[in-house]
């Protein structure tokens, strides 16, 4: 790619966030408002504020799809499936979501059952046809399509993935007959087992439309650069390929982050991190190994599950903006309810009249007193600390709040460590968002993590990621084979198919392909997903990671290869996470009275824009920058890495 | 001094928590067995050095009562236990629920040999002898013909584990490599457990652990009273059958008087020479899970949730069963009638709280033959109760058990069997303003010659309705032979079926909450 401008521009809850990079200029960063009706505006006036030359590149992050199905703003979609499976996504797994909570009931499915059409035909396990798809079949299953009137139509038949012709045939006859988009289950997600591949063929059909809307609109108001669209897994997609394909884009809100606290980890010399984004009302945790982020193929939105790959993020519900409160038993809660971004936290003194971890930081000094909140407001450490004093006397107040949240952290962060067989201790506390800097220093020394990370940018660091994942494209097949089978064959046709979808996307270069086997043992029924090289053998690899996830292997057992996969991956616009950003004047150093831990200590207060690499700075220390504090411990000792990280080792 | 201020509570609820997760989450991920793995078919739970529970994993709710029966009888076949001592145990009678559940205790201490407390998990084995593969025969009338009865015995110490000991419990199965497996994940599991509760020791002190440990329970003891002290003071009765000859009666009278609740179950029938009997153990359990449900939900689970629950049962009872009672079935289809039997009861205290009766059974059915040899095994979901607040949902399994199902797409694939029909069964929830959620259809073709074995209830005596609300309708056991015919089967038993069969069942509707709008 030629050295002309490239801009990363992810869109936000509150915030649409750009970064522009451009030859011989310091890396960029804009925020504006996200404008929530259509988030293209948003976008078209962050791009032309960050830059007013030529752009070659807009990578893009966008909730479009996202907020479709979690309002259930989606296409009026007909659900076209085989006979006697009319309620396969009403039904879906037959598990309840609660245990023991009554109030708790399923999400209603995404196509209720009157547009539903069912279709006489089967396909056996084996791809053969147990009964026939006849033509007059065909008519009249058009006929019942065009009846409902639909804005999408998803096609999902059993058996499917073991061999689409009745399926192609159905699509075609639909294509022709009724002008709307057809989502096929066996083009998007040729994997068994039916109720996912229903639900992820749904989901695609009743986004098609929206997103399509939304892509075509943002590609009249930026004519020039080529746009690309992020993905759940953490890849990046042509833009007609999101419009086809918006369920690979369903969770794409994380993603970005995580991939650039992926490279973020490599820059400070870490292959192995945790990445820690901490927001307003939620936190956002993902395991890093090797650099890259744990990827899922099993994931869900809004109780609706989908089966295309996605960042195995984990989230809990606090954050900033996380209300406290004692429960009817006596003990301190913090979160899941918050205060939002109104009334939002008492001390930004827009009516919010309950304590928060945003007032608890603000009461203990951790904040500067003289910050600006936007719209001249400024902040009220004393409705703070008014409603903290609401607590009762055993809460500790502004401490308590802390140490429950970090609780609460705590466990998140095991979730996906040592619950998966990670020692912390390997790991590096990547933190980001408003609140991650503020929290990684204490959750590092507790979780007994090696270091902590803090990006140079931690406030856009979502909308950097987007320049640093790689284009790419997974293609899938079930076989259901044993693993001394001649899989030659199945392996030549998905890479051919992975590498022209990347091809035609236009967005890729270099590419390479890598081979996946989702294998299990005979008898079991979730599989290990395995990276195959030239020469590997299934079986071998399947014992190598059964031993490695579980502690031991089966090396008598006859060993099934389930589904393969080729991924294909072009190279990234950006290598490496730029270091030098334009930060600004830094302000005088400073210090403060804060409380840590419970005590009472004065702080260094310091600025960001004024560190260069080589520097360190010894806890009891606050390092501010424009969207977001670090607070450092005493004891803690950070130093400025050449990759402009500012990074805390702990011993042992 | 057993009390924590406000912020020391909710810190130490996380570890403990966080303690009993990670020991699930080893079980799951290091098990063999589907029921393990896929099914969650298990639990994993932390004690104090007094046994008491202040943590627990839950996955299944019948579980829920009788891992701490599993720790006691450890400690009353032995005594005290060492450090490092693990105790295997799955006898019905002396702490276990049926058979297949295999629970290992093992005691954790400190550097200097200090008794911090215990540590113990359950899985459900998918294979522990007896007279048919899985261990649940429906045709049996005494315990020894459902497999191996293991009362408390060491299965590890000072010196590691003991090789004869598992060798003989592996030996009992039909697949003892699988056992191997299975066993090694519990062992894995409690190590799990140990590890991260001498952290807590370590980071706290003995007696801090111990006393948070208090705490805890306490904590959860009165968030339960509190919720307790809502439900009006009286004696609540409600009775309901089993579907076994004439009916085999469960009756039970709850007593609620302030902030504490006795459950008795006087007046339920003996024990019987069928499978349905329940253990002490699983009548605890189910008493516990209406409890939970009536009570506080989301309080911490732990021995405190309980303390203001007392349930007595008559010895030697359908619902208090002792040797040589078979009771594979009592875990799966007689804790559900017990919870029904509950629900009746509360729904006169509690009457905008308690949903209708849900389907009340989870559909055992089994499908195999031994040449080509194949064994099929899944329980289906059904209609909920309506509740006072919504509809009952559909095709869902409820109460004790909330197991996945098989895609067809897996089935077919696995056994020589197709599905036809997988739909919900329309109308078959009662009518109400809250209505029923309606029952399944499945309907499975053998391409091969087999036996069908079912172990089903609420095919007579429907999930009844509340408040005005209507009865669900009743579950049906069909098989439609080759020819075209069509035989109505019973509630349970054992079937050939001849390639080209089809058995089609038909899940109960969910009963009903409130009269429906007359319009």
């Amino acid at each position: 790619m030629s050295e002309q401008a490239r801009a990363g521009v992810d869109v936000g809850g509150t915030f649409t966030d750009v970064v522009v990079l451009a030859e011989g200029q310091r890396p960029r960063a804009i925020k504006t408002p996200t404008t929530v009706d259509n988030q293209a505006v948003g976008v078209e006036t962050g791009v032309d504020e960050g830059h007013d030359g030529d752009l070659a590149l807009v990578a893009h992050g966008t909730t479009t799809a996202t907020n479709a199905v979690l309002e259930r703003k989606v296409a009026r979609t007909v659900l076209v499936t085989t006979d006697g499976f009319a309620d396969v996504l009403e039904i879906a797994r037959q598990d309840r979501p609660a245990l023991y909570d009554l109030t708790v009931t399923r999400p209603a499915p995404l196509v209720p059952r009157d547009l539903v059409v069912t279709v006489d035909e089967r396909t056996g396990p084996d791809g053969e046809a147990v009964r026939e798809l006849t033509d007059d079949e065909i008519d009249r299953v058009c006929d019942a399509v065009a009846g409902l009137e639909p804005e999408s139509v998803a096609v999902s038949l059993l058996f499917a993935y073991a061999d689409d012709t009745h399926e192609r045939r159905l699509c075609e006859a639909l294509a022709d007959r009724i002008g709307v988009p057809v989502t096929r289950s066996s083009a998007l997600l040729a994997e068994f087992r039916e109720f996912e591949r229903g639900s992820t063929c749904a989901l695609n059909a009743a986004v098609e439309p929206v997103m399509r809307r939304y892509l075509s609109n943002l590609a009249e108001r930026l004519p020039d650069p080529v746009i690309t669209v992020m993905t759940s897994g953490g890849g990046t997609a042509g833009i007609e390929f999101a419009a086809r394909a918006p369920v690979h884009s369903l969770l794409s809100g994380p993603a970005a982050g995580v991939v650039a606290a992926g490279a973020i980890a490599r820059s400070a010399g870490f292959d192995d991190a945790i990445a820690f984004d901490m927001g307003g009302t939620s936190s956002d945790v993902c395991l890093i190994r090797d650099g890259q982020p744990d990827v899922s193929t099993s994931s869900e939105i809004d109780g609706l599950p989908f089966r295309t790959p996605a960042v195995g993020v984990h989230t809990v519900g606090a954050g900033g903006g996380s209300i406290a409160y004692v429960d009817a038993g006596g003990a301190l809660r913090v979160g899941p309810e918050s205060a939002g971004a109104q009334p939002g936290p008492a001390c930004y003194g827009k009516g919010g009249d309950r304590p928060t971890v945003t007032d608890a930081h603000a009461a203990l000094g951790h904040l500067d007193p003289e910050r600006q909140l936007g719209g001249g407001l400024q902040l009220d450490i004393d409705a703070a600390r008014r409603v903290l004093a609401d607590l009762p006397d055993d809460t500790d107040g502004a401490h308590g709040v802390l140490r429950v949240v970090r609780a609460t952290m705590v466990r998140a962060l095991r979730k996906v460590s040592t619950e998966r067989g990670v020692d912390p201790s390997t790991l590096a506390l990547i933190a980001y968002g408003g609140a991650g800097p503020m929290h990684a220093s204490a959750l590092a020394r507790e979780l007994g993590c090696a270091a902590v990370v803090i990006p140079p940018a931690p406030g856009v660091l979502s909308a950097l990621g987007l320049l640093l994942a790689s284009p790419r494209y997974e293609a899938s097949r079930t076989v259901m084979a044993d693993s001394d089978a001649d899989l030659s064959d199945a392996w030549a046709e998905l890479e051919k198919a992975a590498g022209e979808e990347l091809e035609r996307q236009g967005v890729a270069s270099d590419v390479t392909l890598t081979r996946i086997a989702d294998a299990r043992y005979a008898g079991q029924s979730h599989e290990l997903r395995l990276e195959v090289g030239d020469g590997d053998d299934i079986a071998d690899l399947l014992h190598e990671a059964h031993t490695a996830a579980y502690g031991y292997a089966m090396t008598g057992e006859d060993v099934k290869v389930v589904t393969l996969r080729a991924v294909a991956e072009g190279r990234p616009a950006l290598e490496e996470p730029p270091a030098d950003w334009e930060q600004g004047e830094p302000a005088e150093a400073r210090s403060r009275e804060i409380g840590v831990e419970g005590e009472t200590v004065q702080a260094r207060v310091v600025s960001r824009a004024g560190l260069s690499p080589g520097d360190r700075i010894e806890g009891p220390a606050l390092v501010e920058q424009r969207d977001t504090t670090t607070l450092l411990a005493p004891g803690d000792v950070s130093e400025v890495d050449d990759a402009n990280n500012l990074v805390v080792r702990f011993d042992g | 001094m057993a009390e924590l201020s406000a912020v020391e509570l909710e810190v130490l609820r996380h570890a403990l928590a966080g303690v009993a997760d990670e020991m699930g989450v080893a079980l799951r991920r290091s098990a063999y067995s589907p029921n393990i793995k896929e099914r969650v078919d298990c639990s994993a739970a932390v004690f104090d050095r007094n046994a008491q529970m202040v943590a627990q994993a839950e996955h299944i709710p019948v579980h829920l009562g009788s891992m701490p029966g599993s720790v006691e009888a450890a400690l009353e076949a032995f005594g005290e236990l060492a450090p490092g001592t693990q105790v295997c145990v799955n006898d019905p009678y002396m702490g276990g629920t049926h058979l297949p559940d295999l629970t290992i205790v093992r005691a954790v201490g400190d550097d200097d040999g200090q008794l911090l407390g215990y540590v113990a998990n359950r899985a459900h084995h998918a294979d522990v002898g007896g007279a048919a593969p899985g261990s649940m025969p429906a045709s049996a009338t005494e315990i020894a013909m459902e497999g191996v009865r293991i009362p408390p015995v060491v299965v590890a110490d000072s010196e590691g584990e003991r090789e004869d000991v598992l060798r003989l419990i592996a030996a009992n199965s039909r697949t003892p490599w699988e056992r191997r497996g299975d066993l090694r994940a519990q062992f894995a599991a409690n190590h799990v457990g140990a590890t991260r509760l001498r952290e807590l020791a370590d980071r706290l002190g003995r007696e801090q652990l111990h006393e948070a440990m208090q705490a805890v329970c306490n904590y959860s003891d009165r968030r339960v009273r509190t919720a307790v002290e809502d439900i009006p003071d009286g004696t609540y009765e409600h009775r309901d059958q089993l579907e076994i000859g004439d009916g085999v009666t469960i009756a039970a009278t709850v007593t609620v008087d302030g902030d504490e609740v006795h459950i008795d179950f006087a007046g339920s029938d003996d024990q019987i020479r069928v499978n349905l009997n329940a253990v002490y153990a699983v009548t605890l359990s189910s008493s516990m899970f209406v409890f939970r449900m009536l009570t506080d939900p989301d309080a911490p689970p732990n021995a405190g949730c309980y303390r203001s629950l007392r349930v007595t049962a008559p010895e030697r009872s359908v619902v208090n069963a002792a040797f040589p009672a078979p009771t594979a079935a009592g875990n799966v289809e007689t804790s559900q009638r017990i919870v029904d039997v509950l629900l009746g009861a509360f729904a006169q205290a509690l009457p905008d709280r308690v949903p209708a009766a849900s389907q009340g059974t989870m559909n055992n059915l089994l499908i195999g033959a031994a040449e080509p040899s194949f064994s099929y095994y899944e329980t289906l979901g059904g209609g909920e109760g309506g509740t006072p607040t919504r509809p009952g949902m559909s095709g869902v399994h409820t109460a004790m058990t909330n197991t996945q199902n098989t895609p067809a797409e897996a089935m077919e694939l696995d056994y020589p069997l197709r599905v036809w029909r997988y739909e919900l069964r329309r109308d078959s929830g009662g009518a109400g303003k809250h209505p029923g959620g309606d029952g399944l259809v499945r309907e499975i073709e053998a391409l091969t010659d087999c036996m069908l074995t079912l172990q089903t209830e609420r095919r007579e005596r429907a999930p009844w309705g509340l408040g005005g609300g209507g009865d669900g309708a009743p579950g049906r056991n069909l098989v439609i032979r080759a020819d075209g015919s069509t035989e109505q089967l019973g509630s349970k038993g054992t079937w050939e079926l001849r390639a080209g069969d089809r058995v089609r069942i038909e899940t109960p509707g969910g009963g009903g909450w409130g009269e429906a709008d007359r319009s």
